[in-house]
């Protein structure tokens, strides 16, 4: 019993982490419309970068976890500028759905080959002289305290995200390009800024999960983003699109049931939870938990 | 000369197949990204059927397309429900799901290892013939009034539906042509190498063969041709930029991804017609191709069939 109980704390933790991953995801699908295959490439760069920025300055972690944000707000603005702001305006539909993902793909080639020079194709490990990790007890659970640190930073930023996009004026300018751009620009928002800052956004929180990831792991390689993808896209499906809560509880849920799976069926099995989690939810309930709120119409 | 000798022309061949069972789906204009799956279920049943029953490899080219076209089936019952984003995700997650079972099934598909020892190998004869032959079926397709019918389901399916074309039904059909045609190049994918492992058959393959299809062109039987040899000689022309070609693949694809869509195949035809246009030829209706108004779905070519 200790020992399920046990699993399922530490599927919770990991479930953090797949809702900051998430969170950027649904942020660029839901306001945008945009699919962001270079999600997961940004989110294993910007972690290579903080190894290898730590291996040779010793900087301490939180600082390292500030850059890995501005990193990833950097590739962010790129991704806009370059590949879904030309598409956009090659294209005669608002809906660059599609187009979106083919551009995003190769700007995940081109992100992931980076990762893979940079690092030689070899697993590169975390500095320990940067964060060692400690073992945590907690009653009859244990854990590690990057978990917990992972965990605590993941809920902030989702509640600091859900904040400023529900109930600031740059988060209502968000929702009403998401909602109706041309209308928006009547208003006087610039869809334009607003799109550059949503992608911003969005590459940050994958930075600053791929910084958490790298430190958790003890050790990065060029292929990490790929599963964290999928489970990513599941996360999002599970919540619903363009749902902040929705992505925090979606990775929660399959945090807890990757850590059930592993409990009865081995770890072997922990990967097929989230395929089976995301084709049950898009036949039975394809809306996720909480609908499509940033372009809900009704 | 340019890098190409056998292994080359070998590994472009098996491209080509695998490309081809990608661009069937993908023409019809649906993103359905499945198609690894079924290129799985080819290459496993040349290894289980070769190492453990014995089967010849006439045999296992009758048996996976008959597999993969059941589940193909299968899967676009629930499939056929979604649309956009939430079918390229779901079909994704089909892929997943099958590689997770790859791996933990070992007594049926030998786990991480996979199965080796696949016989007999294949030579670039009946690697040519296959290509040849599936060209000039989809060659053939194309050109027929199915062809018209597919095209328009890309450029705007609501047209075509309202044209009386039956979009479910032909995208249905797309599926489980891209299923036989995946499966087929994994039976030839697996005696080619002699050996199948899971780790082929994931999310890296479905972004390549996809990127192979859309730089070749998603609208002609040539596109494939063309991508695979992209994806194929690239690696070879480019031998002094080292391993840093994948960044030519991924600045290619932006490219075309942006100023054309229709690939290098319909780059060329675009071409082509200004040229002849200029000279002052007059030409029929079909060498003025529609400008593509609605991409919502699909990426809209405005190509000929030919």
């Amino acid at each position: 019993m200790t020992a399920l109980i046990q699993d399922l704390f530490n599927g919770l933790l990991t479930g953090g982490v797949y809702a900051l991953f998430a969170v950027g995801l649904t942020l660029s699908l839901g306001a945008l419309r945009v699919m962001n295959l270079a999600h997961g490439a940004t989110f294993t760069l910007v972690a290579i970068a903080g190894v290898e920025l730590s291996a040779s300055l010793h900087v301490p972690f939180a600082l390292l976890v500030v850059f890995g944000a501005l990193v990833g707000a950097v590739i962010g603005v790129l991704l806009e500028l370059v590949a879904f702001r030309p598409l956009r305006a090659g294209s005669a539909e608002r809906n660059i759905e599609m187009p979106s993902l083919v551009a995003s793909l190769a700007v995940l080639f081109i992100l992931q080959t980076i990762s893979q020079q940079w690092t030689d194709a070899n697993v590169v490990n975390f500095p320990s002289s940067v964060f060692k990790s400690t073992q945590v007890d907690l009653g009859p659970l244990t854990t590690r305290s990057i978990l917990l640190i992972m965990f605590g930073v993941a809920i902030v930023l989702m509640a600091a995200t859900w904040y400023v996009l529900m109930r600031t004026q740059a988060g209502r300018a968000v929702r009403a390009v998401a909602m109706d751009e041309d209308a928006a620009g009547m208003v006087g928002i610039d869809a334009g800024t607003v799109k550059v800052a949503t992608m911003a956004a969005s590459s940050a929180l994958a930075g600053i999960a791929g910084t958490l990831i790298a430190a958790s792991l003890g050790a990065v390689s060029f292929t990490m983003g790929d599963p964290q993808l999928l489970k990513g896209f599941s996360v999002v499906i599970l919540g619903g699109i363009g749902s902040v809560p929705g992505a925090l509880v979606g990775g929660l849920v399959l945090g807890l049931l990757e850590g059930l799976t592993g409990h009865v069926a081995g770890s072997a099995w922990q990967p097929a939870t989230s395929f089976v989690l995301l084709i049950v939810f898009l036949l039975v309930r394809p809306q996720g938990f909480f609908g499509r709120p940033l372009v809900d119409r009704a | 000369m340019l890098g190409i000798n056998d292994t080359t022309i070998e590994l472009w061949l098996l491209n080509c197949m695998l490309a081809y069972s990608a661009f069937a789906v993908l023409t019809g204009g649906s993103f359905t990204l499945a198609y690894v799956a079924f290129v799985a279920v080819g290459a496993y049943t040349a290894g289980i059927g070769s190492v453990d029953h014995g089967w010849s490899l006439p045999q296992e080219m009758v048996v996976a397309p008959l597999l993969a076209g059941l589940a193909a089936l299968v899967i676009a019952r629930p499939l056929e429900r979604l649309s956009g984003v939430y079918l390229s995700i779901a079909s994704v997650g089909v892929v997943g799901l099958l590689q997770v079972l790859l791996l933990n099934l070992d007594g049926l598909t030998g786990g991480a290892i996979g199965i080796t020892g696949i016989d007999p190998p294949i030579g670039i004869g009946l690697l040519a013939a296959c290509v040849a032959i599936l060209a000039l079926i989809l060659r053939q397709l194309q050109v027929s009034n199915f062809g018209r019918a597919i095209r328009m389901t890309r450029v705007d399916p609501l047209v075509a539906g309202a044209m009386g074309v039956n979009v479910g039904r032909l995208r249905l059909w797309l599926f489980v042509l891209s299923a036989v045609i995946g499966a087929e190049a994994g039976v030839l994918r697996g005696h080619y190498f002699g050996l199948v492992t899971p780790d082929e058959y994931g999310f890296t393959t479905v972004v390549q063969l996809l990127a192979m299809v859309i730089i070749g062109g998603v609208g002609s039987w040539l596109g494939p041709l063309i991508g695979a040899a992209v994806f194929t000689l690239l690696p070879e022309w480019l031998r002094s930029f080292g391993d840093w070609r994948e960044v030519v693949t991924g600045v290619l694809l932006l490219v075309i991804i942006i100023v054309s869509r229709e690939g290098l195949v319909g780059a060329a035809r675009t071409q082509w017609h200004r040229r002849r246009h200029r000279r002052g030829v007059a030409d029929d209706a079909a060498a003025d191709p529609p400008p593509a108004t609605s991409l919502n779905g699909a990426l809209a070519g405005g190509e000929e069939d030919r």
